[in-house]
């Protein structure tokens, strides 16, 4: 599809549109006619300033969008396979299974009452089907896996500090061995000196399965991304493999981004 | 152990002061002698009846009398038929737990499922006219809808006896006037919590888990909701042990309520001071259960624990 990669596709959009809709007014377009692929072992980078569209993109190809936003157009493939049209049963199964989501903010993304083993459990089973004590021990080594003690999978969220709560989300998006992994700006609630391990853990799962990082800082961008693609006000402004992009950015947009970041990295 | 000690410390002060109070206080209520001696007494004989009582002694020498007693339990006798005070406080104060209990059963049988069907997605027709209701039934004074109760299956269809506490048949009126008293606020905080956790981050966690409707609202959604409606359903039950004053009337409902009631209007003083024992007594319990539902149902109040560590 994309010269650049050899390999066919593990995910592939095709001129996708997203739409806020409202009761009484006009639909509101937030993305149009996205193009992407990310193939198998690679990591796409999707960078853009805030409200660019990052995330509901990268949400909309499980669906997993709030009631007032809709795609309206455009195709979703994985492995082969159009998902976008799936009916909501078939949609679930993909969600979590295939697809697995890292979020930014892990201690909001845990329920609070619940232990963290609970949901990896609730995961593991409804996607492999597995007693609850062959779960548990998955969920143990899922785990131990991201360097999570064994007795966290009792922890509740506000046991565990920020770094931990985000291997575990990790841990969680990686339990059913998905084939695409999309992490939502990762580390952007987390320690500077965390950041950079949780990167680390992340990259080493990226071998064998397409992985999206959304991220507004070139530096993680260009840390563990092959490609990148920016965008900004819901369109794709330009894409290509990121040494070459960071280099020579083709775009003026890019070239703002990338200026705006020098600046930022060099203040702070 | 130093949990149990301050609970100890709490509840005993917290007896004390209630009691002192309530002392003084029955007693700017009025003068029992007239009411034991009667409308046509003598001051002589006015005055013998309060000699028998102790009502002629100083007041602060009643109060000592009084506190000595009250560590032994004693809180002397009826003023009205002369039987032990605290144990016609405690024939009656069954029939209190029992319709607080069943209210409190019905209220949460009801407003758990409303409360999480309302919370779930908003909008619809169906979900407008319930929160009609709703506001309706919180704007009506409980003892309305109870009279009305009353009205329409006692005395109009005669289906079911409307005062009394004998069998389940005079049970129904008076557990449906206090649940549907209680039942309106309930829903709201349920209703309000839910909808909040729909939109909560960890929601979305288990949207992309995979998880479906059901287990969303019950396993992700509802914990957290009835976590915030445990503090309205602690109110709540020790707003009904303290008496249901109004609802035991109209039904004639033999609670401490009504008891209380009576006793006042008599200034039967023992008897009235034995009820706000056990009320403090009850009410105490009530908000140390409630504590103990709120830590087992939130993590969080358990403490840090030792269950992370390590790593970064
Ligand atoms: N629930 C919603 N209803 C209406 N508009 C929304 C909703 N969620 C997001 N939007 C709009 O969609 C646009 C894209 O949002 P999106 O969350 O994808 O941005 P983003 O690139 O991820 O930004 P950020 O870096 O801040 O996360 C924004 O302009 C935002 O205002
Ligand atoms: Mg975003």
């Amino acid at each position: 599809m994309t010269g650049s990669t050899p390999q066919s596709p593990i995910l592939e959009i095709r001129d996708l549109c997203i739409d806020a809709v409202a009761p009484g007014v006009p639909a509101r377009r937030l993305v149009e006619d996205l193009s992407l692929t990310v193939a198998v072992g690679e990591v796409l980078g999707i960078v853009g300033e805030s409200g660019s569209g990052k995330s509901l993109s990268a949400f909309a190809v499980a669906r997993l969008l709030p009631d007032s936003i809709r795609v309206s157009g455009g195709s979703v493939h994985l492995g082969g396979q159009r998902i976008d049209d799936l009916d909501e049963g078939a949609m679930r199964g993909l969600r979590g299974g295939r697809i697995g989501f890292v979020f930014q903010d892990p201690l909001s993304s845990f329920n609070p009452v619940r232990s963290i083993g609970s949901i990896l459990i609730e995961s593991i089973r409804r996607h492999q089907g597995l007693d609850r004590k062959a779960a548990r021990a998955l969920a143990v080594e899922m785990l131990s896996r991201m360097r999570l003690p064994a007795r966290s999978v009792d922890a509740y969220p506000h046991q565990l500090s920020g770094g931990q709560r985000q291997r575990a989300m990790i841990a969680l998006a990686l339990a059913n061995g998905p084939d695409l992994l999309i992490a939502d700006e990762p580390t952007t609630a987390l320690d500077p000196t965390i950041q950079l391990q949780i990167l680390a853990l992340l990259k080493q799962q990226t071998a064998d399965r397409a992985s999206i990082l959304i991220t507004h800082d070139f530096s993680v961008a260009a840390a563990i991304c092959d490609r990148i693609a920016v965008m900004h006000r819901g369109r794709l402004v330009e894409t290509g493999l990121a040494a070459a992009l960071l280099a020579h950015p083709q775009h003026d947009y890019t070239r703002d981004l990338l200026r705006h970041a020098r600046l930022g990295g060099e203040a702070s | 152990m130093v949990r149990l000690l301050t609970w100890v410390r709490d509840f005993a002060f917290l007896l004390v002061a209630t009691m002192t109070v309530l002392f003084f206080l029955v007693r700017l209520a009025g003068d029992p002698a007239i009411m034991l001696a009667g409308p046509d007494a003598t001051p002589a004989q006015l005055d013998a009846v309060r000699h028998a009582y102790g009502f002629d002694r100083g007041l602060f020498e009643q109060y000592l009398i009084f506190a000595l007693h009250l560590l032994r339990l004693d809180f002397g006798a009826s003023l009205v038929d002369g039987t032990p005070a605290l144990a016609k406080v405690l024939e009656t104060f069954p029939a209190s737990l029992y319709l607080a209990v069943m209210a409190m059963g019905l209220n949460l049988a009801v407003s758990i499922p409303v409360g999480a069907w309302l919370g779930q997605a908003q909008g619809g027709a169906a979900r407008r006219v319930a929160h009609g209701i709703l506001s309706v039934m919180q704007g009506f004074p409980g003892f309305v809808l109870a009279l009305l109760l009353v009205n329409v299956f006692a005395v109009g269809l005669e289906w079911l006896p409307a005062v009394g506490y004998a069998g389940p048949a005079s049970w129904v009126l008076p557990v449906i006037s206090v649940a549907s008293f209680l039942a309106p606020k309930l829903i709201r905080v349920i209703e309000a919590n839910a909808t909040a956790a729909y939109r909560s981050h960890y929601v979305r966690t288990a949207v992309a888990i995979g998880a479906g409707p059901r287990t969303i609202l019950w396993r992700h959604v509802m914990p957290n909701a009835l976590l915030g409606a445990a503090a309205v359903v602690g109110a709540e039950f020790a707003f009904m042990v303290t008496g249901l004053v109004v609802i035991e009337t109209i039904f004639a409902w033999p609670g401490i309520g009504w008891l209380l009631v009576r006793s006042t209007l008599n200034l039967d003083f023992p008897v009235v001071q034995a009820i706000v024992f056990i009320i403090v007594i009850a009410v105490f319990l009530t908000n140390a259960a409630t504590e103990a539902v709120q830590v087992r149902l939130d993590p969080r109040l358990r403490g840090p624990g030792a269950a992370g560590g390590g790593h970064g």
